[in-house]
Protein backbone atom coordinates (compact mmCIF):
# COMPACT_ATOMS: atom_id res chain seq x y z
CA UNK A 1 0.00 0.00 0.00
CA UNK A 2 1.47 3.50 -1.00
CA UNK A 3 1.82 5.98 1.62
CA UNK A 4 -0.05 8.99 1.29
CA UNK A 5 1.01 12.60 1.15
CA UNK A 6 -1.57 14.66 2.35
CA UNK A 7 -0.28 17.55 3.87
CA UNK A 8 -1.17 21.49 3.93
CA UNK A 9 2.74 22.19 5.03
CA UNK A 10 4.56 19.73 2.81
CA UNK A 11 2.88 20.79 -0.58
CA UNK A 12 4.80 23.97 -1.50
CA UNK A 13 4.86 25.85 -5.27
CA UNK A 14 7.10 25.13 -7.58
CA UNK A 15 10.06 27.53 -8.07
CA UNK A 16 9.96 30.01 -10.71
CA UNK A 17 11.55 29.95 -13.63
CA UNK A 18 13.15 33.65 -12.69
CA UNK A 19 14.25 31.49 -9.57
CA UNK A 20 15.94 28.18 -11.55
CA UNK A 21 17.56 30.73 -13.15
CA UNK A 22 18.76 32.84 -10.95
CA UNK A 23 19.77 29.93 -8.74
CA UNK A 24 21.47 28.16 -12.10
CA UNK A 25 23.32 31.49 -12.39
CA UNK A 26 24.69 31.51 -8.61
CA UNK A 27 25.26 27.83 -9.12
CA UNK A 28 27.66 28.76 -11.83
CA UNK A 29 29.22 31.47 -10.42
CA UNK A 30 30.08 29.91 -8.04
CA UNK A 31 31.63 26.67 -9.52
CA UNK A 32 33.64 29.77 -11.86
CA UNK A 33 35.23 31.28 -8.59
CA UNK A 34 35.53 27.88 -6.91
CA UNK A 35 37.78 26.84 -9.68
CA UNK A 36 39.74 30.10 -9.95
CA UNK A 37 40.56 29.73 -6.55
CA UNK A 38 42.03 26.36 -7.18
CA UNK A 39 44.19 27.55 -9.66
CA UNK A 40 45.14 30.47 -7.20
CA UNK A 41 45.80 28.41 -4.98
CA UNK A 42 48.05 25.93 -6.74
CA UNK A 43 49.87 28.90 -8.23
CA UNK A 44 50.43 29.94 -4.88
CA UNK A 45 52.16 26.88 -3.93
CA UNK A 46 54.43 26.77 -6.66
CA UNK A 47 55.52 30.03 -6.19
CA UNK A 48 56.01 29.62 -2.50
CA UNK A 49 58.20 26.43 -3.66
CA UNK A 50 60.08 28.13 -5.98
CA UNK A 51 60.98 30.70 -2.72
CA UNK A 52 61.78 28.19 -0.87
CA UNK A 53 64.36 26.46 -3.25
CA UNK A 54 65.66 29.43 -4.09
CA UNK A 55 65.87 30.27 0.05
CA UNK A 56 67.85 27.21 0.12
CA UNK A 57 70.21 27.79 -2.56
CA UNK A 58 71.27 31.15 -1.73
CA UNK A 59 72.19 29.77 1.86
CA UNK A 60 74.02 27.57 0.75
CA UNK A 61 76.18 29.31 -1.68
CA UNK A 62 76.86 31.84 1.40
CA UNK A 63 77.28 29.04 3.87
CA UNK A 64 80.26 27.78 0.63
CA UNK A 65 81.90 31.30 0.13
CA UNK A 66 82.08 33.08 3.96
CA UNK A 67 84.96 31.79 6.61
CA UNK A 68 83.56 29.30 8.57
CA UNK A 69 83.03 30.93 11.95
CA UNK A 70 84.65 30.12 15.20
CA UNK A 71 83.65 28.09 17.69
CA UNK A 72 84.48 30.53 20.36
CA UNK A 73 86.37 33.78 20.73
CA UNK A 74 89.69 32.26 22.19
CA UNK A 75 89.41 29.80 18.89
CA UNK A 76 88.96 32.89 16.76
CA UNK A 77 91.90 35.42 17.81
CA UNK A 78 94.16 32.00 17.45
CA UNK A 79 92.86 32.18 14.17
CA UNK A 80 93.61 35.31 13.51
CA UNK A 81 97.53 35.07 14.84
CA UNK A 82 97.84 32.48 12.59
CA UNK A 83 97.05 33.59 9.55
CA UNK A 84 98.97 37.02 10.15
CA UNK A 85 101.91 33.93 10.67
CA UNK A 86 101.09 32.60 7.57
CA UNK A 87 101.26 35.85 5.43
CA UNK A 88 104.26 36.89 7.24
CA UNK A 89 105.56 33.63 6.05
CA UNK A 90 104.25 34.62 2.78
CA UNK A 91 106.30 37.96 2.81
CA UNK A 92 109.30 37.14 0.34
CA UNK A 93 112.11 38.17 2.97
CA UNK A 94 115.03 37.01 1.29
CA UNK A 95 114.63 39.58 -1.70
CA UNK A 96 113.21 41.96 0.53
CA UNK A 97 116.52 41.90 2.65
CA UNK A 98 118.54 41.67 -0.20
CA UNK A 99 116.99 44.90 -2.25
CA UNK A 100 117.25 46.96 1.24
CA UNK A 101 120.79 46.23 2.16
CA UNK A 102 122.27 46.31 -1.49
CA UNK A 103 120.42 49.64 -1.66
CA UNK A 104 121.42 50.51 2.31
CA UNK A 105 125.71 50.16 1.39
CA UNK A 106 127.87 51.09 3.75
CA UNK A 107 126.46 54.61 4.72
CA UNK A 108 123.27 53.47 6.10
CA UNK A 109 122.24 51.20 9.23
CA UNK A 110 119.22 49.91 8.82
CA UNK A 111 117.43 49.55 12.23
CA UNK A 112 114.66 48.09 11.17
CA UNK A 113 112.11 46.59 8.67
CA UNK A 114 108.37 45.90 8.95
CA UNK A 115 106.59 44.18 5.86
CA UNK A 116 103.06 44.97 5.59
CA UNK A 117 101.85 41.85 3.34
CA UNK A 118 98.10 43.34 3.11
CA UNK A 119 99.41 46.56 1.80
CA UNK A 120 102.26 44.82 0.35
CA UNK A 121 104.33 47.77 1.61
CA UNK A 122 107.84 48.06 3.69
CA UNK A 123 108.60 50.47 6.61
CA UNK A 124 112.15 50.81 6.66
CA UNK A 125 113.64 52.64 9.72
CA UNK A 126 117.54 53.47 9.71
CA UNK A 127 120.08 55.97 11.11
CA UNK A 128 122.50 57.90 8.97
CA UNK A 129 125.18 61.15 9.27
CA UNK A 130 123.16 63.20 6.97
CA UNK A 131 120.33 63.98 5.20
CA UNK A 132 122.44 63.53 1.67
CA UNK A 133 122.99 59.96 3.04
CA UNK A 134 118.99 59.23 3.24
CA UNK A 135 118.19 60.36 0.05
CA UNK A 136 120.43 58.83 -1.57
CA UNK A 137 119.25 55.36 0.20
CA UNK A 138 116.08 56.47 -0.91
CA UNK A 139 117.36 57.03 -4.76
CA UNK A 140 118.76 53.73 -4.81
CA UNK A 141 115.88 51.75 -3.06
CA UNK A 142 113.62 53.47 -6.43
CA UNK A 143 116.28 52.27 -8.40
CA UNK A 144 115.83 48.43 -7.22
CA UNK A 145 113.60 46.52 -9.54
CA UNK A 146 111.42 45.09 -7.02
CA UNK A 147 110.26 48.62 -5.22
CA UNK A 148 108.01 50.94 -6.27
CA UNK A 149 106.82 54.34 -4.51
CA UNK A 150 109.49 54.89 -2.41
CA UNK A 151 109.50 57.80 0.07
CA UNK A 152 110.80 59.43 2.67
CA UNK A 153 107.93 58.70 5.52
CA UNK A 154 110.19 60.74 8.06
CA UNK A 155 113.49 61.67 9.40
CA UNK A 156 115.27 63.13 12.76
CA UNK A 157 118.23 64.99 12.58
CA UNK A 158 120.15 64.99 16.49
CA UNK A 159 123.57 64.12 17.80
CA UNK A 160 125.35 61.40 19.27
CA UNK A 161 127.03 61.24 22.70
CA UNK A 162 130.48 62.72 21.06
CA UNK A 163 128.45 65.54 18.79
CA UNK A 164 128.36 64.62 15.28
CA UNK A 165 125.03 64.58 13.32
CA UNK A 166 123.13 61.54 13.86
CA UNK A 167 119.76 60.99 11.32
CA UNK A 168 117.31 58.90 11.98
CA UNK A 169 114.54 58.03 9.35
CA UNK A 170 111.76 55.92 8.32
CA UNK A 171 111.61 55.07 4.60
CA UNK A 172 107.89 53.56 3.08
CA UNK A 173 108.14 51.04 -0.11
CA UNK A 174 105.64 49.06 -1.80
CA UNK A 175 107.78 45.51 -3.70
CA UNK A 176 106.56 44.50 -6.51
CA UNK A 177 104.10 41.40 -6.82
CA UNK A 178 106.24 39.30 -9.09
CA UNK A 179 108.98 40.30 -6.47
CA UNK B 1 8.00 9.61 9.28
CA UNK B 2 10.45 12.22 8.47
CA UNK B 3 14.50 12.61 8.70
CA UNK B 4 15.60 12.74 12.07
CA UNK B 5 18.53 14.48 13.07
CA UNK B 6 20.73 13.57 16.29
CA UNK B 7 21.19 15.92 19.04
CA UNK B 8 18.07 18.18 17.93
CA UNK B 9 15.32 18.38 19.59
CA UNK B 10 12.34 15.74 18.42
CA UNK B 11 9.34 17.50 16.94
CA UNK B 12 6.41 18.03 18.97
CA UNK B 13 3.55 15.96 18.08
CA UNK B 14 0.37 17.97 18.44
CA UNK B 15 -2.73 16.07 17.94
CA UNK B 16 -5.94 18.37 17.56
CA UNK B 17 -8.51 16.17 18.10
CA UNK B 18 -12.62 16.87 18.53
CA UNK B 19 -12.58 15.73 22.33
CA UNK B 20 -9.29 17.35 23.04
CA UNK B 21 -5.87 18.49 22.26
CA UNK B 22 -2.18 16.53 22.88
CA UNK B 23 1.21 17.61 22.61
CA UNK B 24 3.84 14.73 23.09
CA UNK B 25 7.51 15.27 22.57
CA UNK B 26 10.16 12.81 23.64
CA UNK B 27 9.24 12.27 27.48
CA UNK B 28 7.03 15.46 27.46
CA UNK B 29 3.05 14.76 27.21
CA UNK B 30 0.21 17.39 27.78
CA UNK B 31 -3.15 16.78 26.95
CA UNK B 32 -6.97 18.73 27.19
CA UNK B 33 -9.99 17.67 26.98
CA UNK B 34 -12.79 19.79 25.27
CA UNK B 35 -16.36 20.22 25.77
CA UNK B 36 -18.97 18.00 24.18
CA UNK B 37 -21.33 20.83 23.27
CA UNK B 38 -21.46 22.04 19.85
CA UNK B 39 -19.74 25.73 19.71
CA UNK B 40 -22.65 28.64 19.80
CA UNK B 41 -23.94 30.70 17.22
CA UNK B 42 -21.86 30.48 13.75
CA UNK B 43 -18.08 29.82 15.10
CA UNK B 44 -16.25 27.27 13.67
CA UNK B 45 -16.13 23.82 14.81
CA UNK B 46 -12.46 23.98 15.60
CA UNK B 47 -12.52 26.93 17.57
CA UNK B 48 -12.74 25.78 21.02
CA UNK B 49 -9.76 22.79 20.03
CA UNK B 50 -7.87 26.34 18.79
CA UNK B 51 -8.34 27.72 22.08
CA UNK B 52 -7.03 24.55 24.01
CA UNK B 53 -4.03 24.57 21.34
CA UNK B 54 -3.02 28.18 22.27
CA UNK B 55 -3.26 27.55 25.95
CA UNK B 56 -1.26 24.08 25.97
CA UNK B 57 1.02 25.48 24.09
CA UNK B 58 1.53 28.69 26.36
CA UNK B 59 1.87 25.95 29.48
CA UNK B 60 5.18 24.90 27.73
CA UNK B 61 6.07 22.59 24.07
CA UNK B 62 8.35 20.31 26.05
CA UNK B 63 11.81 22.57 24.50
CA UNK B 64 10.74 21.61 21.02
CA UNK B 65 11.09 23.81 18.18
CA UNK B 66 9.11 22.16 15.17
CA UNK B 67 5.83 21.27 15.07
CA UNK B 68 3.88 18.05 13.41
CA UNK B 69 0.21 18.62 13.22
CA UNK B 70 -2.33 16.13 13.26
CA UNK B 71 -5.89 17.54 12.43
CA UNK B 72 -8.96 15.55 13.17
CA UNK B 73 -10.74 13.99 10.37
CA UNK B 74 -13.96 16.17 12.00
CA UNK B 75 -12.01 19.43 10.96
CA UNK B 76 -11.21 18.11 7.21
CA UNK B 77 -13.51 17.27 4.12
CA UNK B 78 -12.48 14.13 1.70
CA UNK B 79 -13.19 13.74 -1.60
CA UNK B 80 -12.36 11.00 -3.96
CA UNK B 81 -11.47 11.61 -7.59
CA UNK B 82 -12.42 8.59 -9.53
CA UNK B 83 -9.59 7.66 -12.26
CA UNK B 84 -13.23 8.16 -14.87
CA UNK B 85 -13.22 12.25 -14.16
CA UNK B 86 -10.27 12.52 -16.52
CA UNK B 87 -8.34 14.61 -14.20
CA UNK B 88 -4.88 15.13 -14.90
CA UNK B 89 -3.81 18.45 -13.40
CA UNK B 90 -3.82 19.43 -9.38
CA UNK B 91 -5.79 22.39 -10.08
CA UNK B 92 -8.26 20.48 -11.67
CA UNK B 93 -8.76 18.39 -8.91
CA UNK B 94 -8.94 20.96 -6.59
CA UNK B 95 -11.98 22.77 -8.46
CA UNK B 96 -13.20 19.10 -8.46
CA UNK B 97 -13.44 18.88 -4.77
CA UNK B 98 -14.50 22.30 -4.28
CA UNK B 99 -17.88 21.27 -6.59
CA UNK B 100 -18.16 18.57 -4.60
CA UNK B 101 -18.65 20.28 -1.51
CA UNK B 102 -19.96 23.50 -2.77
CA UNK B 103 -24.05 22.50 -2.83
CA UNK B 104 -23.47 21.90 1.09
CA UNK B 105 -21.07 24.31 2.23
CA UNK B 106 -21.85 27.27 -0.35
CA UNK B 107 -19.51 30.12 -1.75
CA UNK B 108 -17.01 29.11 1.40
CA UNK B 109 -15.38 26.44 -0.34
CA UNK B 110 -13.76 29.05 -2.41
CA UNK B 111 -11.27 29.78 0.56
CA UNK B 112 -10.72 26.18 1.45
CA UNK B 113 -7.47 24.95 1.23
CA UNK B 114 -6.79 22.25 -0.89
CA UNK B 115 -4.42 19.16 -1.08
CA UNK B 116 -4.42 16.31 -3.71
CA UNK B 117 -2.91 12.68 -3.36
CA UNK B 118 -3.10 11.02 -6.79
CA UNK B 119 -1.59 7.38 -7.97
CA UNK B 120 -0.84 5.89 -11.01
CA UNK B 121 -4.12 4.68 -11.82
CA UNK B 122 -5.27 8.71 -11.69
CA UNK B 123 -7.43 8.18 -8.89
CA UNK B 124 -6.80 11.07 -6.38
CA UNK B 125 -7.78 11.85 -3.20
CA UNK B 126 -8.48 15.28 -2.14
CA UNK B 127 -8.51 16.83 1.72
CA UNK B 128 -9.83 20.24 2.29
CA UNK B 129 -10.08 22.11 5.23
CA UNK B 130 -11.11 25.85 6.04
CA UNK B 131 -8.39 28.59 5.21
CA UNK B 132 -8.67 30.24 8.30
CA UNK B 133 -8.10 26.90 10.36
CA UNK B 134 -4.66 26.50 8.69
CA UNK B 135 -3.69 30.06 9.76
CA UNK B 136 -4.92 29.65 12.91
CA UNK B 137 -2.95 26.82 13.84
CA UNK B 138 0.41 28.28 11.94
CA UNK B 139 -0.36 31.31 14.31
CA UNK B 140 -0.45 29.43 17.39
CA UNK B 141 2.43 27.25 16.79
CA UNK B 142 4.61 30.66 16.22
CA UNK B 143 3.83 32.71 18.53
CA UNK B 144 4.82 29.24 21.06
CA UNK B 145 8.00 29.70 18.56
CA UNK B 146 7.77 26.70 17.03
CA UNK B 147 7.99 26.00 13.00
CA UNK B 148 5.15 23.82 11.77
CA UNK B 149 6.65 21.01 9.59
CA UNK B 150 3.13 19.50 8.66
CA UNK B 151 -0.28 19.57 9.10
CA UNK B 152 -1.66 16.63 8.14
CA UNK B 153 -5.26 14.82 8.49
CA UNK B 154 -5.66 12.19 10.90
CA UNK B 155 -6.59 9.43 8.13
CA UNK B 156 -3.94 10.71 6.24
CA UNK B 157 -1.42 10.43 8.94
CA UNK B 158 -2.16 7.40 10.08
CA UNK B 159 -2.10 5.32 6.72
CA UNK B 160 1.09 7.00 5.53
CA UNK B 161 2.75 5.98 9.01
CA UNK B 162 1.33 2.42 8.62
CA UNK B 163 1.67 2.06 5.09
CA UNK B 164 4.88 0.06 4.95
CA UNK B 165 3.26 -2.42 7.31
CA UNK B 166 0.24 -2.95 6.17
CA UNK B 167 0.05 -6.72 5.07
CA UNK B 168 -0.66 -7.01 1.18
CA UNK B 169 -4.08 -7.52 -0.40
CA UNK B 170 -7.30 -6.01 -0.96
CA UNK B 171 -8.71 -4.26 2.72
CA UNK B 172 -10.53 -1.34 4.05
CA UNK B 173 -8.63 1.12 6.00
CA UNK B 174 -10.51 2.33 8.90
CA UNK B 175 -9.55 5.24 11.83
CA UNK B 176 -11.70 5.83 14.63
CA UNK B 177 -11.35 8.49 16.98
CA UNK B 178 -14.06 9.62 19.25
CA UNK B 179 -17.31 10.84 17.50
CA UNK B 180 -16.07 10.15 14.03
CA UNK B 181 -14.91 6.91 11.44
CA UNK B 182 -13.06 7.67 8.23
CA UNK B 183 -12.54 4.62 6.26
CA UNK B 184 -11.40 3.59 2.60
CA UNK B 185 -11.56 0.40 0.57
CA UNK B 186 -7.85 0.13 -1.16
CA UNK B 187 -8.53 -2.74 -4.03
CA UNK B 188 -6.60 -3.64 -7.02
CA UNK B 189 -3.52 -1.00 -5.70
CA UNK B 190 -5.77 2.25 -5.67
CA UNK B 191 -8.62 4.03 -3.60
CA UNK B 192 -12.08 2.82 -4.60
CA UNK B 193 -14.74 4.08 -1.61
CA UNK B 194 -14.78 6.17 0.94
CA UNK B 195 -16.76 6.63 3.98
CA UNK B 196 -16.52 9.59 6.47
CA UNK B 197 -19.55 8.94 9.64
CA UNK B 198 -19.55 11.55 12.32
CA UNK B 199 -20.37 9.30 15.57
CA UNK B 200 -21.83 9.99 18.57
CA UNK B 201 -18.84 11.19 20.58
CA UNK B 202 -19.28 8.77 23.91
CA UNK B 203 -19.92 5.39 21.91
CA UNK B 204 -17.74 2.60 21.31
CA UNK B 205 -17.13 1.45 17.91
CA UNK B 206 -20.61 -1.27 17.05
CA UNK B 207 -19.15 -4.26 14.79
CA UNK B 208 -22.06 -4.82 13.27
CA UNK B 209 -23.18 -1.52 12.69
CA UNK B 210 -19.46 -0.72 11.25
CA UNK B 211 -19.70 -3.63 9.06
CA UNK B 212 -23.21 -2.57 7.60
CA UNK B 213 -21.88 1.19 6.96
CA UNK B 214 -18.64 -0.22 5.06
CA UNK B 215 -20.87 -2.32 3.15
CA UNK B 216 -23.35 0.19 2.34
CA UNK B 217 -20.52 1.91 0.22
CA UNK B 218 -20.09 -0.85 -2.01
CA UNK B 219 -23.71 -1.74 -3.04
CA UNK B 220 -23.90 -3.16 -6.53
CA UNK B 221 -20.45 -3.49 -6.59
CA UNK B 222 -19.80 -7.80 -6.01
CA UNK B 223 -15.95 -7.50 -6.01
CA UNK B 224 -15.95 -4.92 -3.86
CA UNK B 225 -18.17 -6.26 -1.17
CA UNK B 226 -15.89 -9.24 -1.24
CA UNK B 227 -13.51 -7.80 0.08
CA UNK B 228 -14.12 -8.72 3.83
CA UNK B 229 -10.19 -7.65 5.46
CA UNK B 230 -10.16 -3.98 7.45
CA UNK B 231 -7.64 -2.92 9.17
CA UNK B 232 -8.54 -0.33 11.76
CA UNK B 233 -6.27 1.72 13.74
CA UNK B 234 -8.02 3.43 17.12
CA UNK B 235 -7.89 3.52 20.36
CA UNK B 236 -7.48 0.21 22.81
CA UNK B 237 -10.03 1.25 24.79
CA UNK B 238 -13.16 2.43 22.12
CA UNK B 239 -12.18 -1.01 20.15
CA UNK B 240 -11.34 -3.64 23.00
CA UNK B 241 -14.78 -5.43 22.57
CA UNK B 242 -15.23 -4.74 18.98
CA UNK B 243 -15.90 -8.19 17.64
CA UNK B 244 -16.91 -8.22 13.41
CA UNK B 245 -19.74 -10.27 11.79
CA UNK B 246 -18.48 -14.11 10.89
CA UNK B 247 -16.34 -13.94 7.32
CA UNK B 248 -14.73 -10.84 8.46
CA UNK B 249 -10.95 -10.50 9.53
CA UNK B 250 -9.66 -7.70 11.12
CA UNK B 251 -6.33 -6.40 12.14
CA UNK B 252 -5.86 -3.56 15.19
CA UNK B 253 -2.93 -1.01 14.81
CA UNK B 254 -2.28 1.47 17.60
CA UNK B 255 -3.04 5.21 16.43
CA UNK B 256 0.65 6.51 15.81
CA UNK B 257 -0.91 10.23 15.99
CA UNK B 258 -2.44 10.12 19.10
CA UNK B 259 0.59 9.83 21.39
CA UNK B 260 -0.95 11.40 24.46
CA UNK B 261 -4.44 10.37 24.10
Amino acid sequence: MRALRLDFVGARRPASLLGLALFAAGTLTCAVLFNEALDAQENLEQLSAQQAQADRRVRAQRAASAPAAPANPQEGRALREANLIIARLNTPWPRLLGDTAAAAGSEVSLTGLNPDTQSRSVRISGVTADLAAVYAFVQRLQARPGFEQVHLAQHEVARDASGAPRVGFVVVAQWKEAL
Amino acid sequence: MGLRIPFLPPPLLVSCMADGVALAAGSFTARRALPTAAPAGAAPAWQAMLLALRELLDAGCGGARRARIVLSDRFVHYCLIPAAAGIARADEAAAYARHAFRGEYGAAVESWRVCVDSDAAGTGIAVLIEGGLRDALTAACGQAGLRVDSIAPHFAAAQAALASRMPPGDAWFAVHEPGHLCAALHAGGTWQHWLSARLAPASALDGAALVAALEAQSIGMPAARAVRALNLVAAPQSAAALQLPAGWRMQRWVDPCVAAA
